[in-house]
């Protein structure tokens, strides 16, 4: 747990509108995380992480969660980017998505994803899993210093 | 009775020099006389018996001193001219005239000397006759001969009349026509004999019987005949072992033959060689067993040219005979050929058509190795033992190979005694191998005599002459050359067939892999875009417990309402994934379809959306006819349209143009918006499946995947122009010729 009680942040980029508003409400309710800042695809997200037009005041967020399958660019794409821009190539993503491929979840993991979580159907198990990620990424895990 | 005794030192009578024995048979007189004066050179030791006058008496003087003055003129012409020994017997006086006695003379060359030789005593002068005489022999043998042989077509029934004439000639006790195989082993194939000799006909000699020394000479002088088997051969004086007597006619024969023909009990003979081709073919082979006999000069000439007339003919009946049976036997090979190209799987061809094919190839057991089956069928070695056996063939990967007596060709093979003792491989690279398999045939080859080992020591004449019934053991009826033309036939014909078989099984695994590959794509897509919204539903439905239990109401409504929208994607997913995947499955017929009239009828369907929307819908007036699927070409234009409803109208003004023009190959259709257009990065994605451009919830993601797959059926291309903010235009084209394709 870290001691000084900082403000916890997470990006969700996720296309699907209900899936977004699930995960949301289901973070909320975890009651660990501040803030939590959604994007609808790859290509914003990136613009968001990198600071760029309209984003150009956000804070870095200390996890970001990935969804896989988006228009326009695909989160393994996002990730690569992630891990090759500097000043953001440390950030803590957690891949979540539908797709339980084996190839997917190698290349998520190739790319350097730091975890990778499959979307269950049965939503019991789904509010649990966020509930569980948020404490886990929100409170234990020490974010990476800035870079 | 005396027999000379054989040459020592004499390995084989292969090596005797027989053209230079150095003695005569005593029943004529032999002169060597200078060419240029007709001095005697050397003469027979017998000229005192024969002629009362002795050797040294005779050396010296000119030969035409010798004969009556009558004779000396056309003597001289002939020894001087006419050397060819098969058209100048003379009719000669010895003596003086009116007192002498009379001979028939036969001149030929002798090296550098010439020969004169003396036979035949007979009473009177027929020299006036002469001519008459050996015309009418000739044409009495020659005609009705040949007459005979015109029509026989076979060599048994031809020679079977050529010896029954030639004894009637003749005279001998036996007239045999003897052939010779192409090992050199010979078979008496005809023959006409008296009632008590024990037949000869069929008999077979092994080749050492007729060495090549003395075929060499059957070629060169064609008649040779022993007047009186046990009659001792006399010297020349003075004695000329170097003497030439390849064209004499009292040339003493062999030892060895002498010894032969007495273990038979032949008393005279004679035979005069069939040639063909320049090669000893057979030949009519004369035996007497009453006595010394002989023959004039002028019947043995016309024997000799009877059989230089029928030589040619019983060769080309024996050539035309295996000729018909190789047509015959090829025209049941074509009719098996043809029957097993028209089924695809060679497996089962082969199964089926065993027993014809065994037939064509008078084989008595097939196997046939392939990658994907095997099979046997008679006697034949089975397929395990079948490919251990290929190991020992020699490497060849292609062709033909043969084997007559697997025993003895493939000792090590550890055979088994039940198995096959011939085969014919045929071999197709390594995918495939037809083994023709013929069992052991005990063969009661009838040989004359026992045949001796040659590691007894030198060669001796048979000493027995009874019938010997030769086992041949371990060895199968031998592949004949018409055989392995007809193996060679098959082959080719088999390759093709077989190459042709593997190219299309490469073509279908290649296929079968494509759709494999389709599939698994499908179902990923599938699986995981269905997943999605169910883990919206269930998610809600969450929401909804929990606010329920919690008494919060607030967003009962927009839970399940959410929850509706999702079950509703989810529904409209699976209807048009299944539409997807009816593509190219439902059966359609190829037609004419008016793309006037389509295109009148969609704009039909969708007027009351294009009225909402104020798009504008601009058709080309004159869109041509194409052939195709109707259905699915509905579709295309069904999607397209669609899409540029949905994704296409974002203008002020919308307009959707639908046109289509005629190249050469195809016609090419474009429906084209004046929306957002699309950025090229996205060109190809988006007619993948499910690859959408944005989650606005109208599309499913199946739309530009089936116009890409129903394009694809007609064989056609699609494809997209488009910029970011100068609209899009989807176009696709429908070749006029369908490349082989079964499927449409």
């Amino acid at each position: 747990m870290s001691c000084d009680a900082s403000p916890v942040r997470f990006l969700l980029v996720e296309d699907d509108d209900d899936h977004a508003s699930l995960t949301i409400r289901a973070i909320r309710k975890a009651g660990v995380v501040t803030q939590i800042d959604r994007v609808i695809d790859g290509v914003e997200a990136m613009h968001f992480l990198l600071g760029e037009e309209p984003y150009a005041d956000r804070k870095l967020p200390n996890l970001v969660l990935l969804d896989i399958n988006m228009p326009r660019k695909s989160g393994l794409e996002v990730l690569r980017e992630i891990r090759e821009s500097p000043g953001i190539s440390n950030l803590a993503v957690v891949i979540l998505s539908t797709s339980s491929e084996e190839r997917d979840i190698s290349t998520a993991y190739h790319l350097k994803a730091n975890s990778y979580l499959c979307k269950p159907v049965n939503s019991d198990e789904f509010r649990a899993m966020i509930s569980e990620l948020s404490q886990y990424w929100g409170v234990w895990n020490e974010p990476p210093p800035s870079e | 009775m005396e027999q000379r005794p054989l040459p020592e030192g004499l390995d084989r009578c292969e090596d005797e020099q027989i053209s230079r024995p150095g003695v005569v048979q005593p029943h004529g007189v032999m002169f060597a006389l200078d060419p240029d004066n007709l001095v005697v050179r050397h003469v027979s030791e017998n000229s005192e018996a024969v002629l009362n006058r002795s050797p040294d008496s005779l050396v010296g003087v000119k030969i035409t001193e010798l004969v009556a003055a009558s004779n000396r003129e056309s003597l001289e012409g002939v020894l001087k001219n006419k050397l060819n020994s098969y058209s100048n017997p003379l009719s000669l006086e010895i003596g003086l005239e009116g007192e002498g006695r009379f001979f028939d003379g036969i001149a030929s060359r002798a090296g550098e000397l010439i020969l004169l030789e003396l036979d035949g005593e007979h009473p009177g002068n027929f020299q006036g006759d002469a001519s008459r005489r050996s015309l009418e022999h000739h044409f009495e043998l020659t005609s009705s001969t040949l007459m005979a042989l015109a029509g026989s077509d076979s060599v048994a029934a031809a020679g079977q009349s050529l010896c029954e004439n030639v004894k009637e000639f003749l005279g001998f006790d036996r007239v045999m026509l003897y052939v010779f195989a192409d090992d050199g082993h010979g078979e008496v194939l005809a023959e006409a004999r008296e009632n008590a000799l024990s037949p000869f006909l069929g008999l077979h000699y092994p080749a050492s019987d007729i060495p090549e020394n003395a075929r060499q000479l059957y070629v060169q002088n064609l008649i040779r005949l022993i007047a009186d088997v046990d009659a001792v051969p006399v010297d020349l004086y003075p004695p000329n072992p170097e003497l030439d007597m390849t064209h004499a006619t009292l040339r003493a024969v062999s030892p060895f033959h002498i010894r032969y023909l007495q273990n038979m009990g032949v008393t005279a003979s004679m035979s005069i060689s069939l040639v063909e081709g320049g090669k000893l073919w057979g030949l009519i082979a004369c035996h007497h067993y009453s006595g010394p006999f002989e023959i004039p000069a002028t019947r043995r000439i016309s024997c000799v040219h009877l059989a230089m007339a029928v030589a040619g003919r019983l060769a080309a009946i024996q050539k035309q005979n295996e000729a018909d049976q190789f047509l015959q036997r090829k025209d049941r090979l074509t009719r098996k050929i043809i029957t097993l190209s028209k089924m695809r799987d060679l497996p089962e061809a082969f199964s089926q058509r065993a027993k014809g094919i065994l037939d064509v190839f008078l084989a008595d057991g097939l196997t046939f190795l392939s990658d994907r089956k095997d099979l046997t069928h008679g006697h034949a070695l089975d397929p395990l033992r079948s490919r251990q056996l290929l190991k020992y063939l020699s490497p060849k990967s292609d062709g033909i190979q043969m084997s007559n007596s697997l025993r003895a060709d493939f000792p090590s093979f550890e055979w088994r005694e039940d198995e096959p003792a011939g085969v014919l491989v045929l071999r197709f690279g390594s995918q495939a191998t037809l083994l023709l398999f013929r069992s052991e045939r005990v063969s009661n080859v009838r040989w004359a005599g026992k045949q001796e080992s040659k590691k007894d020591g030198p060669l001796t004449p048979r000493a027995s002459f009874e019938e010997w019934v030769e086992s041949v053991e371990g060895r199968c009826l031998e592949w004949s050359e018409t055989d392995l033309r007809l193996a060679s036939e098959f082959y080719s014909s088999l390759a093709t067939h077989v190459l042709r078989q593997l190219a299309r099984l490469n073509e279908l695994n290649a296929k079968l892999k494509e759709q494999n590959d389709e599939i698994q794509q499908f179902a990923y897509t599938v699986s995981h875009d269905l997943k999605a919204p169910l883990v919206s539903v269930n998610g809600w439905i969450g929401v909804l417990e929990e606010d329920l239990e919690a008494g919060e109401y607030g967003e009962l409504s927009h839970a399940i309402k959410r929850i509706r929208t999702a079950a509703s994607r989810m529904g409209n997913l699976i209807e048009d994934l299944l539409e997807y995947s009816r593509i190219g499955r439902s059966e359609g017929q190829v037609e004419e379809i008016s793309l006037n009239e389509m295109l009148r009828e969609l704009a039909g369907t969708m007027e009351t959306e294009l009225e909402e929307k104020g798009i504008e819908l601009r058709i080309q007036p004159d869109l041509p006819t194409v052939r195709g699927l109707t259905n699915s070409i509905y579709q295309i234009f069904l999607n397209l349209l669609s899409n540029a409803v949905k994704y296409g109208s974002s203008h002020s003004q919308p307009v959707i143009e639908v046109s289509c023009e005629t190249t050469e190959f195809a016609v090419r259709c474009a429906v084209r918006d004046n929306g957002d257009g699309i950025a090229p990065e996205y060109h190809q994605k988006i007619f993948e499946l499910f690859q959408r451009l944005s989650n606005d919830g109208e599309g499913t993601g199946v739309g530009l995947a089936s116009v890409a797959k129903n394009v694809q059926i007609h064989h056609g291309e699609c494809g997209v122009i488009s910029l970011p903010d100068s609209g899009a235009e989807f176009w696709f084209t429908l070749p006029h010729k369908h490349p082989d394709n079964h499927e449409l």
